[in-house]
């Protein structure tokens, strides 16, 4: 009985399936074709473009905040060796006082304020 | 019944020609590869259980293929803040808590556990306060 009731089942997922796999493809061609006009495959959210305020972009110690991603990001070539920040800075004519000054200050800015840490990044990235 | 078979035969066959199974499988494991890959530097690190805290703004965040236990697998970009240091870029692949997927939005700031000398080492405490 139980072999006659799976037989069943089998011949109606059978002819179950030919629509199930038309679905399947017709769904992959439609995501292709959204992919083609430009919807990414994937979900994607990235930090929005935001004005700020021109007095959270005044330059700190005399380091502005494209100078300060800069010497930041020339940290990389030292393996982030924080240390090596000072000599990076002098190479740019800022004294150990005010990059420190500068770490200090923009630092409190990014955490203050997101769209000051999207230009940061942005200048950090080159996407600036 | 024979002849139920012998359609399934053929439709598998059907869908071999416009469905590549072994793509689809090396794809997941991939997936899997590059997902324990991220896991496993801070499973195997120090930043849970001797990490500075920090926090870090969100820069971005994609989605990935991979879902485990229904929660997605994602890519954040994030923009560590460490005291006395530039800020550092640092990617991290996550699987984010449903509970805590609103948090992660672009802008926010999520607290984390972070190694100074090792970035990679880097623990999202989702969980705790900014």
């Amino acid at each position: 009985m139980g072999l006659f009731k799976q037989m069943k089942d089998m011949k109606t997922m059978v002819g179950a399936a030919p629509g199930l796999m038309d679905q399947a493809n017709q769904l992959t061609a439609n995501a292709a074709a959204m992919q083609a006009q430009g919807v990414p495959a994937t979900p994607y959210m990235a930090a929005q473009e935001v004005a700020v305020p021109a007095e959270q972009l005044e330059p700190i110690a005399g380091v502005d905040l494209a100078t300060f991603a800069q010497v930041s990001a020339g940290l990389a070539a030292y393996n982030y060796d924080t240390s090596k920040a000072v000599e990076i800075a002098a190479t740019r004519g800022i004294d150990e006082v005010s990059w420190t000054t500068a770490v200090d200050g923009w630092n409190a800015r990014i955490a203050a304020n997101p769209a000051v840490a999207k230009q940061f990044n942005n200048h950090y990235t080159g996407r600036a | 019944m024979f002849k139920d078979l012998n359609t399934l035969s053929k439709q598998s066959k059907a869908m071999a020609k416009t469905h590549d199974v072994g793509a689809d499988l090396a794809s997941m494991q991939s997936k899997l590869e590059n997902l324990n890959q991220s896991m496993a530097v801070v499973a195997n690190g120090q930043a849970i259980t001797h990490g500075t805290m920090a926090t870090a703004t969100i820069m971005s965040v994609a989605q990935g293929g991979a879902m485990i236990n229904f929660q997605p697998s994602c890519t954040v970009e994030l923009l560590v803040t460490l005291p006395g240091r530039p800020p550092i870029p640092v990617t991290k692949t996550e699987i984010i808590p449903a509970i805590f997927l609103a948090r992660a939005q672009p802008g926010q700031q999520v607290s984390i556990k972070v190694m100074p000398h090792d970035l990679n080492d880097l623990f999202i405490d989702w969980a705790a306060p900014v």
